[in-house]
């Protein structure tokens, strides 16, 4: 029998700046029914590349440039445009990414289905809409006839998601592309639709490709895993067999990799190099580069497939039965290093019920009719030489807390104590120390360096504003040093931003706030916008620095991983408020608030089980009108009349462990 | 006896600009990503040969730009005394092309005025005869036995003369590059005419041969003929054209230098600082837009020619008061033309100052002055220079109108706009005189076209949205074919 | 909505107030009246009576903002700023130099003007919408790159010789239409077939290229890649999706100029010699009639703010994030 999908040495190119780019090469697969298939790899590595050239939805400039795709023993490359047409949508449907831009924004959501069920079904009229309304009904969205009329930009960001999976399946697929289609959302929104696109492959026996970048979604959807590396899929395998042992020692690395509670205090492994161009040749396997096995052979020759165990095949010569591969070098010992001491430490800083309030001007005199509640009140302590880390979903106002300690946005109320003192707007020298002890490292590493000064422009100009060096062949010394210290060359003082990849802009940044010898770095999900193995190496730094300077860090996050292998306390944010807090171990051990254990409960582990279903259907209602009594109530399975009424004060539990829950009263 | 030197106000400005834009040049060879765009732009081969035609314009519009009196005869133990009228390095260059006027029309090359009149003969009697032209053909005896062998022996010379200069015009080019590049002269030809040099030489050298063929015969030509004919008051049509070019460059370039600075500055500071100065600086932009342009124009030039008209003495000469006016035109073009620069510049600086770069630098505590001035207008040049480059063709064409409309140049000054405002009934006339109009209609046409191409390719360069946008040089409708028919 | 539009209409009244003191300024303040005298009555006949009784017809004989010799509220009332500014917020203009009242003029005017503009507007946005819509259904094909060029041409040839290029073919070689008149009625069409036609010609060039960019970068947006997947046709895609969204854009540049149309086109209506708003303007500019000039840069500001207004309200048919608050 033949397989629903198969995929046949497919290949795509696609014009780029230096030539063409071969951006899926030779990639084979085959999906059967009721089977999803997933395809891992990081950021550029051509799996989205290899969706749309199945679907042939390449972008202008791209086009196939061999292979097979085969559905149901169908030939796909060989259809006219016409038959791909009703294929498209029909039995082949695909979800994309950023449900936020994926859907017309002026369109209602109920036009939008109607053109699938029009286009595949030939519904019209009411029978579509009735049609509509089950779909939306299926994917879990509540009051659906009532969403049909609404336009996307009424819906929340998992809603969205859901009517465009609910789009997919207007046209009764056999196989459903999803191309990282929960990337965009938040970790207990995640959890949510990976639950429905499961639960709706189940029911109707479809076949997945599920493409990710995640090994916790993979853990949590796949049957089958296919790794994929520089537009090669370079490993395949079941489940179970990849997650008990990978085979690819680029599949190992990624592993390795990820931050974990049980790698605290210990350096991750990275890989080191980047990604090769796909405009070249290769005469060798593609990772040797950065390969720690490497030998002379992989350099040489293209690996072919091996299947060493039942069910798991490779692209590597270290598994060619005909050659004794050489030794793994033995890795050096990673020095098994101790938190810092841990008596009393000395609070750095001290944030008090600080608040952000933005007015909502409406009317004919734009008077400020209602506040948006960004950040309301909240009460931190940073320790000297620790890390706290900030954990809450996006919107929740995580971001604005550590704008407004460091003046970026003006704050409404509260207090912020740095080493004792208070730190005021109205005083140029309190408010210039500050900014000498306190810094900030951003999330998108192309945002946060201007293109138009060198990178050691870029670093001085702290150090400039602040007067913290005066002599400028002394600071040029500095700046070297810095850069030597990131991992950077020092030489690279001369060069522009663009020539650096995401993880090294990130290190010039990390340099650039150093200069100025802060006490605490304020880091906003510096590692969000990096794939996981560039996200080891800068964890690392930012671990190294703290030893060495004795740093202190406020970590703003929502990576709950990254928080437990770094953060030695933690603080939960939701809606403006800090729901629980106190030291990561316990905070994240033995939950005590019901949002951080849906927080916990919905992040996908890479064991391969899943900890159970998270928080009903329901998402982060607006700060602009947070819901009476305690904001979570909504979201609560052990919600009382309390919980509506009244927002809990905040309850200590001893071993400065905090949490606002009428539970523990 | 010396020439007395005269600097009119644009000259002074247009020498002005020159050498902006010769500082900006060096500036950009600092700045990689701008020196990445311009490589671009010169390895773009409709843009290089733009860029051609635009550097012979700009060529005549220079030596149009510099202006002298010339001495009358000396009286001795008295101050020297200069001719009233001004002239150009560029009029005494084309030879007396300015003096040789006819009486009225006569078409091109022709020896005989365009309309008959009543001339004495010697015997007496009058005959109603096309007369001859005192210059046009005047050196043939009789130009209907002789002009055509006169003008193939101009035009083959001509063409002589265009192959002696492009041919080393090649030679200096291949062997300029050949030099820099440490690579024989003979082998960069080679590369020039297989299009493997890194600036498109090979468009520039077509594009030069294209202009020496025309231009060669031309030449030759314009030396006992007038090539393009004569208008109503008997001046040569070719001449006219190639004063119009100076006319149209100042108005191009010149209304950029008033609109820039305005511009800048104030979108800058609308978007960076917000609050109530945001607020008078989109009042003011909202209620200058608010006039329709040609109106504000319309009055405000009709206010400034009061002014010049009542205070006659503020000019030595009618050249003087002739490019007070067009500098004037300037002025008032680039004051009612920055709003729609200033409200982008505006929505972009909006767009940086959140982006984490300005954040960074605000962190530091640095200056609000210095961040944009390190921070937002650096990332703002690009939209500067695109539309400095494609509010050029747009400002020539506005002349041409404007100059129709009466609040255009002053009567007096030769320009596109002029020539087609006192030529526009030609067409109508029995016999149609019709090469006044198409002079102008080809100068015109070649020098906005020149610049729009020019403009689009800086514009392909340099905005990062463009380079979603797929050229077909890329991707040829064959490959294609494999993505979207059948494989 | 409606809170919106009132506060919209307040906030052009202090524009309102800035044209007018820029206008006012320009007339009267860089020049005195007297210099206006001069410079029309000729510098050479010029005498003080002359002047004198050029100033009293057109009440410029007043101050200039204060009135020193009268009593009361004429001391404001009795001064060019309140008769010749404050007047126009009244749509009181004034009469011309020939003695015709002119907002009476600008009324019988307005119809001629409106007669060409209006249908050049509307079929010269459908032609350049189809021609651009054209270009990027086969984008980045040989018919896309020489449309383009062909566009960057046809922009690059100025107006004027559109017109005079149409009349002396249409007209004049082939005599189709009358060069140049207007009359109302029935008759009309026949004089005002060609300068609609000129007029949607000589903006398919710079319109064309300015949809096209439009489109492109709405092409390739995210919801285009889903209707794609959908297995919708290009055509499709093009007109339910793309169009749509375009329409943003392409409306900030449109629905402003709907009420300026009024106003009519100086140099069309001059060379076909139309009797509108446009001649009207151009005889004045001519004749150097400042009450004129003046009430038309008036008049057009107004209706360039109700454009605004209505470019907003516009977006609320097309754009379904846009409440009015």
């Amino acid at each position: 029998m033949t397989s629903l999908f198969e995929a046949t040495e497919l290949s795509a190119q696609i014009a780029g700046a230096h030539g063409t780019v071969r951006a899926v090469d030779r990639v084979s697969l085959a999906i059967e029914r009721g089977e999803t298939f997933a395809l891992l790899g990081e950021s550029g590595c051509g799996k989205s590349m290899t969706a749309l050239a199945i679907m042939r939805l390449l972008p202008d400039g791209g086009s196939l440039a061999g292979g097979s795709v085969r559905l149901e023993g169908e030939e796909l490359t060989s259809m006219t445009e016409a038959q791909l047409r009703d294929l498209r949508g029909g039995r082949v449907a695909m979800i994309f990414q950023e449900p936020a831009t994926s859907l017309n924004p002026v369109l209602t959501v109920g036009r939008q289905l109607g053109e699938s069920l029009a286009q595949h079904r030939g519904l019209r009229g009411e029978a579509a809409r009735t049609t509509a309304v089950a779909l939306l009904a299926a994917v879990g969205i509540p009051d659906a006839a009532r969403r049909l009329d609404d336009y996307p930009f009424q819906l929340s960001g998992g809603m969205k998601q859901r009517v465009m999976i609910a789009m997919a399946l207007a046209g009764e697929p056999e196989l459903l592309i999803a191309d990282e289609p929960t990337t965009a959302l938040d970790v207990t929104i995640q959890a949510q639709v990976l639950d429905l696109l499961a639960d709706v492959q189940r029911a109707r026996g479809m076949g997945m490709l599920l493409i990710t970048h995640d090994l916790g979604v993979v853990a949590r959807m796949a049957n089958r895993v296919g790794v994929m590396y520089a537009g090669h899929i370079v490993e395949t395998g079941s489940r179970a067999a990849f997650f008990a042992a990978p085979l690819h020692p680029y599949s190992r690395k990624l592993f390795a990799a990820l931050p974990k509670a049980a790698l605290r205090g210990q350096r991750l492994e990275t890989i080191p190099g980047s990604v090769p161009r796909l405009d070249q040749d290769f005469r060798g396997c593609r990772f040797a580069d950065r390969c720690p096995r490497a030998w002379d052979r992989c350099h040489g020759e293209v690996p072919t497939w091996h299947v060493p165990a039942q069910g798991q095949a490779v692209r590597c010569h270290l598994y060619d039965p005909a050659q004794a591969a050489p030794a793994p070098a033995v890795l050096a010992a990673v020095p098994e290093q101790k938190p810092g001491n841990a008596d009393a430490p000395a609070d750095l800083l001290v944030v008090d019920d600080l608040r952000v309030h933005f007015p909502v001007r409406r009317g004919l005199l734009q008077r400020a009719v209602a506040h948006v509640r960004a950040v309301d009140g909240v009460s931190l302590r940073v320790h000297a030489g620790r890390t706290l880390a900030l954990v809450g979903e996006s919107g929740c106002g995580k971001t604005t807390v550590g704008k407004a300690i460091l003046h970026l946005i003006a704050s409404t109320g509260g207090t912020v104590m740095l080493a004792g003192e208070p730190v005021s707007a109205n005083e140029p020298s309190r408010l210039a120390a500050m900014r000498r002890a306190i810094q900030m490292v951003f999330q998108d590493p192309f945002g946060s360096l201007n293109p138009r000064m060198r990178i050691g422009e870029i670093i001085e100009e702290g150090m400039l504003a602040l007067n913290v060096e005066a002599d400028g062949a002394k600071r040029a010394w500095i700046v070297e040093q810095l850069l030597q210290r990131v991992g950077l060359d020092g030489s690279m003082a001369a060069r522009y931003p663009h020539e650096f990849s995401g993880g090294q802009r990130q290190r010039i940044a990390i340099a650039r706030a150093l200069a100025v010898n802060p006490k605490l770095i304020i880091c906003d999900e510096p590692t969000s916008a990096l794939d996981v193995s560039v996200q080891a190496q800068i964890l690392n730094l930012l671990r190294g620095l703290q030893h060495e300077f004795g740093l202190s860090y406020l970590f703003i996050t929502h990576n709950i991983a990254v928080v437990d292998y770094l953060a030695h306390d933690v603080a939960v944010m939701y809606l403006g408020r800090i729901v629980e807090q106190g030291p990561a171990d316990d905070v994240l051990r033995d939950p005590r608030h019901p949002y951080t254990r849906t927080l916990l409960a919905a992040v996908p582990g890479i064991d391969g089980e899943f900890h159970g279903a998270a928080a009903a259907g329901n998402e982060m209602p607006s700060p602009l009108a947070p819901p009476p009594g305690c904001h979570f109530h909504p979201r609560c399975s052990q919600a009382s009349d309390e919980c509506r009424r009244s927002y809990p004060e905040a309850l200590a539990l001893g071993a400065g462990r905090v949490v606002r829950c009428h539970l523990y009263r | 006896m010396p020439i007395l030197p005269v600097i009119l106000w644009t000259d002074l400005l247009l020498f002005a600009l020159i050498a902006a834009a010769i500082g900006a040049g060096l500036y950009v060879r600092r700045q990689p990503h701008l020196r990445a765009g311009w490589r671009q732009v010169m390895g773009n081969g409709p843009a290089m040969a733009s860029a051609t035609v635009l550097a012979v314009f700009v060529v005549i519009g220079v030596l149009d730009s510099l202006h002298f009196r010339a001495p009358l005869e000396a009286v001795k133990g008295k101050a020297p005394r200069y001719a009233v009228e001004v002239q150009s390095i560029f009029d005494v260059l084309v030879g007396g092309l300015r003096q040789r006027t006819e009486k009225t029309y006569s078409a091109p090359l022709d020896a005989y005025l365009f309309a008959k009149e009543s001339v004495e003969r010697p015997d007496g009697t009058q005959s109603r005869e096309f007369p001859r032209l005192k210059h046009g053909g005047a050196h043939l005896a009789d130009p209907a036995r002789e002009a055509d062998a006169d003008i193939t022996r101009r035009v083959l010379s001509g063409l002589a003369l265009a192959t002696v200069l492009w041919l080393s015009l090649g030679a200096i080019i291949a062997a300029a590059q050949g030099h820099a590049h440490g690579v024989a002269a003979g082998e960069t030809w080679r590369a020039i005419w297989r299009g493997e040099t890194p600036v498109a030489w090979r468009a520039v050298m077509v594009t030069g041969a294209l202009l020496l063929v025309i231009a060669g015969p031309v030449a030759m030509l314009s030396g006992g003929w007038h090539v393009l004919g004569t208008d109503k008051v008997g001046q040569d049509v070719l001449y006219l054209t190639l004063k119009s070019i100076r006319t149209a460059l100042v108005i191009g370039t010149l209304t950029t230098l008033v609109t820039l600075p305005i511009a800048v500055s104030l979108g800058l500071l609308a978007g960076y600082l917000g609050g109530w100065v945001d607020d008078v600086i989109q009042y003011v932009y909202t209620t200058l837009n608010s006039i329709p342009g040609v109106l504000l124009i319309a009055a405000s030039v009709l206010m400034m020619q009061v002014v010049i008209d009542t205070h006659p003495d503020w000019f030595a000469t009618s050249a003087e008061r002739a490019d007070a006016r067009l500098l004037a035109l300037c002025l008032i073009l680039g004051m009612t033309s920055w709003t729609g620069l200033c409200r982008l510049l505006r929505g972009e600086t909006l767009k940086l100052r959140e982006l984490d770069y300005v954040q960074a630098a605000r962190a530091f505590g640095v200056s609000k002055l210095r961040i944009m001035a390190r921070h937002i207008l650096p990332n703002l040049m690009h939209i500067v220079l695109i539309s400095v480059v494609m509010d050029f063709s747009g400002l020539v064409l506005a002349e041409a109108v404007l100059s129709y409309v009466g609040v255009g140049v002053d009567p007096s000054t030769i320009s596109f706009g002029t020539m087609i405002n006192t030529a526009r009934m030609e067409l109508s006339r029995e016999p149609m005189v019709w090469w006044s109009l198409l002079a102008a209609f080809v100068f015109m046409f070649l020098l906005v076209l020149a610049a729009n191409l020019f403009a689009d390719a800086v514009r392909d360069a340099f905005d990062p949205r463009m380079r979603r946008i797929v050229r077909p040089r890329t991707v040829w409708p064959a490959a294609r074919g494999v993505a979207r028919g059948a494989a | 909505m409606f809170a919106y539009i009132v506060r919209r209409v307040l906030y052009a009244i202090p524009i309102l107030i800035g044209v007018n003191l820029i206008t006012f300024a320009l007339f009267f303040v860089v020049n005195t009246p007297d210099d206006m005298a001069r410079m029309q009555l000729g510098i050479k006949r010029v005498t003080p009576e002359a002047i004198q009784k050029w100033k009293a017809e057109r009440g410029y004989d007043k101050p200039l903002f204060i009135n020193a010799q009268a009593s009361g509220t004429d001391k404001l009332t009795q001064t060019i700023f309140y008769t010749k500014s404050i007047s126009m917020f009244a749509f009181e203009f004034g009469r011309a130099d020939d003695g015709r009242d002119i907002a009476n003029e600008i009324r019988t005017r307005m119809g001629p003007s409106l007669a060409i503009a209006l249908p050049t507007f509307v079929l010269s946005l459908f032609v350049t919408i189809s021609f651009a819509l054209l270009l990027v259904l086969f984008r980045a094909t040989y018919l896309d790159f020489w449309g383009v060029v062909v566009c960057v041409a046809m922009m690059s040839i100025s107006s004027l010789f559109y017109i005079i290029g149409g009349q002396f073919l249409v007209a004049k070689l082939w005599n189709l239409v009358p060069i140049s008149g207007y009359s109302g009625g029935l008759d009309a069409p026949r004089f005002l077939v060609l300068p609609v036609i000129v007029g949607v010609i000589g903006g398919i060039g710079a319109g064309t290229r300015w949809y096209r960019t439009i489109f492109l970068e709405e092409i390739n947006r995210d919801y285009v890649r889903t209707a794609r997947a959908k297995g919708l046709s290009e055509v499709r895609v093009m007109f339910g999706h793309v169009l749509k969204n375009a329409m943003i854009p392409i409306l900030t540049g449109v629905v402003v100029v709907i009420p300026t149309l009024f106003l009519g086109s100086l140099i069309t209506e001059s060379f076909f010699g139309i009797p509108g708003l446009g001649s009207y303007t151009i005889d004045a500019i001519n004749s150097q009639d400042f009450a004129v000039v003046r009430a038309m840069v008036f008049i057009g500001s107004v209706l360039y703010i109700v454009g605004l207004i209505l470019t907003d309200i516009s977006y609320t048919l097309v754009d379904p994030r846009v409440r009015l608050q």
